[in-house]
């Protein structure tokens, strides 16, 4: 196991208020239990509010979690000293959505790539040297290195982003909607690249994103968060034939099919919109979900197993 | 909404109490005594300290800061240590004055500047556009004096058609608003018309057009609806500069207002005076800021909404 | 007649420093009444041009050739006054982020009455109308939700706000620029739902304006690819998505991930889209094509019919062939 999340637990106030009471408090992760293995492309899917982005950055411990552990490789990096989580921070590299985002458009290519060998004591040369190897990895030419971000397309703009991570010899990528800005040309060839790197070099992916047809695609496992809380957890080819918990399949039925010939078999129902509530003692689907019951506004549904390696967070499993 | 003034309200008092402190601790951080200070060099030791006595520099501080408080709330600032005269006198003499020339150069400016911004912001690029725009720029990098000087000489000496000094008839107001208010244009265009240039690449404004309304329709209900709100927001931050305004036109101009009053004092360290003016001063301020706000949140609903305790 | 709207050699320049920079060219296309037509292409292929050229909506710093003939007329040439009139009542309007598209400082029920206004005066008849429309359009507590201002409503409901606005005057054609392109999964599935069964029930047809195959599968009656500025492909949706013909539209659909990594990788295109300056002889899209001959260079294609309805332009014989 490569990374360990169990139990996390993150809330924030929002709201402005002049007094504290008037700020509510949103649980942005809920309880949130899942790990990520060797070699292995994990897929956290989820549509906003789903708390997908922050679970990304708890890994990282870029933010503080109210509860809970995340250990990498077995240490635990939210409560791990400075120097001990800079040196966990080693073993990951980050891709974000928006390519422009991703560089400093002041710096050239270059420079954003070396940069984080140099910070660790790399020399000029030696830095130089895995630049270039990092951007034939990516099959950009080399002498993109001399451009400024804003002179690159987007898919340029990924590919150095990924460059950029691939230097450190990460052994977990985390990628954040990585594709969700591409044209669908160029987000072929960003994913087919990400499966080449994942292969030759024998990486972990945690990949973030709300496009079902990418993690079917990419993924070998899945995770399915709602509001804050891990409602499934299975391998792709069993999410794809058989989903369990209604908000899965929800998602499934909702996601665009790529054949026109399948629209009539679609089934949308007018599940409304995600109320952001917090309710310790129900099931958050309450209110859109097509299957409910008594018991699901009276206890929080827990994530069990109910088969080899496919876990449920859902009352209606029997 | 009403929660939110109250709350911007109590806020105001609080920091106007604040500035009240520090104002008053003024006296006392200057270095050395006090009573030197407010007193000539020649003066002797007795008579200092009977004047020690007089204006209480003899008793515990936070007694003499309720008894300065309780005197300004009587309406006594005091006295000119240089003239003996009545600080509040002067104020009342001098405030309306300046009052009445940088009010009206507030008013000239945004009368005249936020037009032509809307203007300029609606034909850009054109020939108007840059005129105004090169015009105002030139005037507001002339040094106002320089402005007022040409002037004077233009309309007061060459064509004898309007006064060249002091304040008591409508026409002696022409000059001396202009010459601050000139300057002064360019930065309310500016500002407009960079509003307005921004509301109009706004999404919002093409639906508008897309529903079907009118050229008109679209730029004033949606386009100058919203650009005024930060326009207006930036005229009431503009008026606590009316008090302090235009020492420099007061001079050349003889206008007997507060900017020459607040020069004099400060170099004559005359404490009372300086004292009353920078009170006045930073209550406007706080005063303006607060309707600012007020304003803001009264015209946009988005600002409402986050401020309410209440959640949707 | 049935057509409804009608591009004739649709040409959009747009004066940049060095030149004229070729936005669309030449387009020739025209959309039936009650049909839904998705106009897709990859980002800069013009399809949002086109869609704000009939609006009259461009900036004008563009130069603007060729006829857009609705109900017969050329919007081009008409007058603001006549243009004003067409906008809203017969042809509306949808984008793709709902947060800008509505004024922050009017309730959404404002902004709707006052499409509504446009053509109704009595303030009675409005009301009902404004209800009737966001009850037609799914928005829960419609009483209520007219006080709301834009940032109160979530995504979903500000563009449900848009789709009532637009359709309260009936229009006969709809243009929606990537109407779900900032919404969840789930709402985006509803609201594509909502379109089609709005278009069933008051008849309008809809532009349907997206780089998203996902919803054009879902929506589209006909589909039109659109590269570097040019229609190379125009076809019924099934056709397209199971018989592309052009090089590009086939290379665009092996890229849509419609499988696992097990069954293989998804084919790719190399290059990118070129930025047209001035002349240009040639098929636009030469430069990326494998099966690019010396003539592609050289001579501009023009859109031929190789089957009743499907349109290509191609010089390849054998491409127009290999159906």
């Amino acid at each position: 196991m490569v990374i360990d999340i169990d139990n996390v637990t993150k809330s924030f106030r929002v709201g402005s208020g002049f007094f504290l009471q008037g700020r509510k408090k949103i649980f942005a992760l809920d309880e949130v239990s899942f790990h990520l293995r060797e070699n292995e492309i994990l897929g956290i899917v989820g549509e906003s509010g789903s708390g997908k982005t922050t679970v990304a950055r708890c890994i990282l411990a870029l933010t503080g979690i109210d509860e809970g552990r995340i250990e990498i490789h077995g240490d635990d990096i939210q409560s791990a000293s400075r120097q001990k989580r800079r040196e966990l921070r080693n073993h990951f590299a980050i891709v974000f959505q928006d390519p422009a985002a991703n560089l400093n458009p002041r710096q050239r290519v270059k420079n954003s790539i070396m940069r984080p060998l140099i910070l660790k004591g790399v020399s000029q040369k030696e830095a130089n040297k895995k630049a270039v190897e990092a951007m034939e990895k990516v099959k950009l030419d080399a002498r993109y290195l001399q451009s400024f971000p804003h002179e690159l397309s987007g898919g340029q703009q990924q590919r150095i982003a990924i460059a950029r991570a691939l230097v450190l010899e990460p052994d977990v990528m985390i990628l954040d909607e990585p594709t969700s800005a591409l044209d669908i040309s160029v987000q072929a060839q960003i994913l087919n690249l990400l499966l080449d790197l994942q292969e030759e070099m024998k990486m972990s992916y945690i990949i973030i994103t709300h496009d079902l047809n990418v993690i079917r695609y990419v993924c070998d496992r899945v995770v399915v968060m709602y509001m804050g809380r891990v409602v499934e957890i299975a391998s792709m080819k069993e999410i794809d034939e058989n989903p369990r918990h209604p908000y899965t399949r929800m998602l499934l039925e909702s996601s665009p099919v790529l054949d026109p010939r399948d629209r009539e078999n679609r089934d949308i129902q007018e599940i409304g919109e995600a109320k952001y509530i917090y309710n310790p003692t129900s099931c958050n689907l309450v209110g859109r979900c097509p299957h409910e019951s008594d018991i699901c506004s009276q206890a929080r549904p827990p994530l069990e197993e109910v088969q080899d390696d496919h876990f449920v967070a859902c009352f209606l499993q029997k | 909404m009403l929660t939110y003034t109250a709350r911007r309200l109590l806020q105001g008092i609080l920091l106007v109490i604040v500035v009240s402190i520090l104002v008053f601790s003024m006296l006392h951080l200057m270095p050395g005594d006090p009573v030197e200070l407010i007193t000539d060099r020649k003066v002797p030791p007795e008579v200092k300290a009977e004047m020690k006595r007089q204006y209480g520099l003899d008793l515990p501080l936070h007694q003499q800061y309720l008894r300065w408080v309780k005197n300004i709330l009587r309406g006594d600032f005091g006295v000119s240590i240089r003239s003996k005269t009545s600080v509040a006198a002067t104020f009342k003499h001098r405030i309306p004055v300046t009052l009445k020339l940088t009010g009206t150069a507030l008013l000239v400016e945004f009368l005249i500047g936020v037009p032509l911004g809307l203007l300029a912001a609606y034909k850009k690029d054109s020939f108007f556009d840059r005129a105004v725009i090169t015009t105002s720029l030139l005037f507001a990098a002339l040094p106002s004096f320089w402005i007022a000087v040409m002037l004077i000489m233009v309309f007061g000496v060459h064509l004898r058609i309007l006064p060249l000094s002091g304040f008591s008839s409508a026409k002696h107001y022409i000059l001396p608003v202009l010459s601050i208010a000139l300057g002064g244009i360019a930065g309310m265009l500016r500002m407009a018309k960079s509003e307005v240039l921004d509301v109009l690449n706004e999404r919002f404004v093409f639906t508008a057009y897309a529903k079907g309304l009118d050229k008109r329709t679209v730029l004033v209900k949606h386009v100058l609806y919203n650009s005024i709100i930060l326009i207006l927001v930036m005229f009431f931050l503009s008026l606590p500069w009316i008090i302090s305004g235009a020492v420099i036109i007061e001079n050349i101009f003889v206008i007997p207002g507060m900017g020459g009053l607040m020069t004099q004092a400060i170099i004559n360290q005359d404490m009372f005076v300086v004292q009353g003016c920078v009170l006045i001063i930073s209550i406007l301020t706080v005063l303006s800021n607060i309707l600012a706000d007020l304003l803001i949140a009264a015209l946009d609903p988005r600002i409402r909404v986050s401020l309410s305790e209440g959640e949707s | 007649m049935n057509t409804l709207l009608e591009l004739k050699d649709l040409s959009i320049d747009y004066l940049v420093k060095d030149g004229k920079l070729s936005a669309v060219n030449s387009l020739n296309l025209s959309i039936n009444r009650g049909e839904i037509f998705a106009l897709v292409g990859e980002s800069g292929c013009g399809k949002t041009t086109v869609a704000f050229s009939i609006m009259r909506l461009l900036q004008g710093n563009e130069q603007t050739s060729g006829e857009i003939l609705f109900e017969g007329e050329d919007l081009l040439t008409l007058e603001d006054g006549r243009i004003e009139k067409i906008r809203g009542k017969h042809i509306g309007m949808i984008f793709q982020n709902p947060l800008d598209s509505l004024n922050p400082v009017y309730t959404s029920g404002n902004q709707v009455a006052e499409a509504i206004l446009l053509d109704e005066k009595d303030k009675h008849v409005v009301m009902e109308k404004l209800l009737k429309l966001y009850e037609d359009v799914r928005i829960p507590d419609a009483p209520e939700r007219i006080h709301s201002y834009p940032h109160e409503l979530s995504g979903g409901m500000r563009q449900r706000v848009m789709i009532a606005m637009m359709l309260s005057r009936n229009p006969q054609l709809l243009i929606a620029d990537e109407p779900t392109t900032a919404l969840d999964v789930t709402v985006e599935a509803q609201i594509l739902k909502l379109l089609k069964e709005l278009r069933d029930d008051y008849g309008s047809a809809i532009l349907l304006i997206t780089h998203n195959f996902g919803i054009v599968a879902e929506l589209a009656d006909r589909v039109g690819i659109m590269y570097a500025g040019e229609l190379v492909e125009l076809a019924d949706v099934v056709e397209i998505f199971h018989h592309p013909v052009h090089p590009y539209s086939k290379a665009l659909m092996a890229s849509l991930p419609r499988m696992t990594k097990e069954e293989g990788r998804l084919a790719t295109l190399d290059g990118t889209v070129p930025r047209i300056i001035g002349e240009f002889k040639g098929c636009r899209f030469s430069n990326r094509c494998a099966l690019a001959q010396k003539r592609c260079f050289v001579d501009t294609p023009s859109l031929l019919e190789i089957r009743p309805g499907h349109f290509v332009q191609c010089h390849n014989e054998e491409v127009l062939r290999g159906y």
